[in-house]
């Protein structure tokens, strides 16, 4: 004899369907796709600050890679194409006279700087040659502010806002 | 003689129907949510914090075959030899990390280094020391206390560079400054 025992018990997934799509929004939100980005290894420098940008301040990352063919220039505007020192200075140049903000010299003589600031994100064992490079088309966009990025250890607070 | 036909549907609608007891299968909706909450975990990568060293860059553009510029601040050179990060802190050679002086002490030294670079270079520890010395015995005039400048080859591993201003950063010496190099520009 068999005895069909439903009691008509049945368990409700709506809570875990929820956390489920919560947590699928939260990676989606978090996740670095970095698909078609080229992968730097930044110094340690535990002296580097987070600097919030200033209102009205345009920061230009420039990405100095490790990857791509020998020989070839791996800096990048963002995650655009990769430049060379003359596509590179075209670039800035642009840049500096689509932002057309600028800041008088300390002895103000001359013409004025430009108030673009220029990050540059560069490979750890990346050859400071691109250092040069970038230096001079920065110096030849009369773009004078140039910061380098680097990996924080958390010895002290970071979010101490520089002066 | 039969019924009208929408009499025929009348009684059709009035007859007791069963029940129909119709249910939303989720199997598959919740298999394809956890594929997605997998793979995303999986896929995530958190971005690394990051800081900035903030620097200028010089004015003036390099020139080559000139008279070295006399300048009351601390200047350091680095230059690649054999693999090998060499740092001049004026004029003077600065140690290698551990203490060794040179290419033919390295010896076990560098297959024992640990750290973060692939090729050996100067002791922190040791260019430390001297920026506060200099800093210490600065008696210049620049609002900014004792400048540095910091001159390098091309063939450097951008780290060396990153680590000197940090360890000025360190200091509390803001007037840090990259030499300018000695190719010309093109206008």
């Amino acid at each position: 004899m068999s005895k069909n025992l439903d009691f008509g018990v049945e368990q409700d997934m709506t809570p875990m369907i929820d956390i489920v799509f919560l947590l699928i929004i939260f990676f989606m939100v978090v996740t670095e796709l970095t698909m078609n980005q080229a992968e730097i290894v930044l110094p340690v420098a535990p002296r580097a600050k987070v600097v919030e940008p200033q209102p009205g301040s345009r920061v230009l990352i420039i990405n100095v890679s490790l990857d791509g063919k020998t020989g070839e220039d791996r800096m990048q505007l963002g995650n655009g194409e990769f430049l060379t020192e003359k596509t590179l200075f075209a670039a800035l140049k642009g840049e500096t006279l689509a932002f057309d903000k600028w800041e008088p010299k300390p002895n103000n003589v001359g013409e004025p700087d430009s108030a673009i600031e220029v990050l540059i994100r560069c490979d750890r064992n990346a050859p400071a040659e691109y250092f040069h490079k970038i230096f001079f088309a920065c110096q030849k966009a009369k773009i004078y502010k140039v910061n380098l990025a680097a990996q924080y250890e958390r010895l002290g607070n970071p979010y101490d806002v520089e002066e | 003689m039969s019924k009208p036909l929408h009499i025929i549907r009348r009684q059709r609608r009035k007859r007791p129907r069963e029940e129909i007891k119709s249910e939303l299968d989720m199997t598959s909706m919740i298999d394809v949510v956890f594929l997605l909450l997998i793979f995303f975990m999986v896929a995530t990568k958190f971005k690394q914090p990051e800081g900035t060293l903030r620097s200028w860059l010089p004015r003036d553009r390099g020139t080559s075959g000139g008279a070295p510029v006399v300048n009351p601040g601390c200047r350091f050179t680095l230059q690649m030899s054999d693999n090998i990060v060499v740092c001049y802190a004026d004029q003077t050679t600065l140690p290698l990390h551990n203490g060794v002086y040179g290419s033919d002490d390295l010896g076990q030294a560098q297959q024992d280094f640990e750290g973060e670079w692939e090729v050996y270079g100067p002791d922190l520890q040791a260019l430390e020391r001297h920026i506060q010395m200099r800093k210490d015995t600065y008696m210049g005039v620049a609002a900014k206390g004792l400048p540095v400048i910091i001159d390098f080859a091309k063939d450097v591993p951008s780290v060396f560079v990153v680590n000197i201003v940090d360890l000025c950063k360190k200091l509390e010496i803001d007037d840090v400054a990259f030499a300018a190099p000695e190719i010309p520009i093109e206008d």
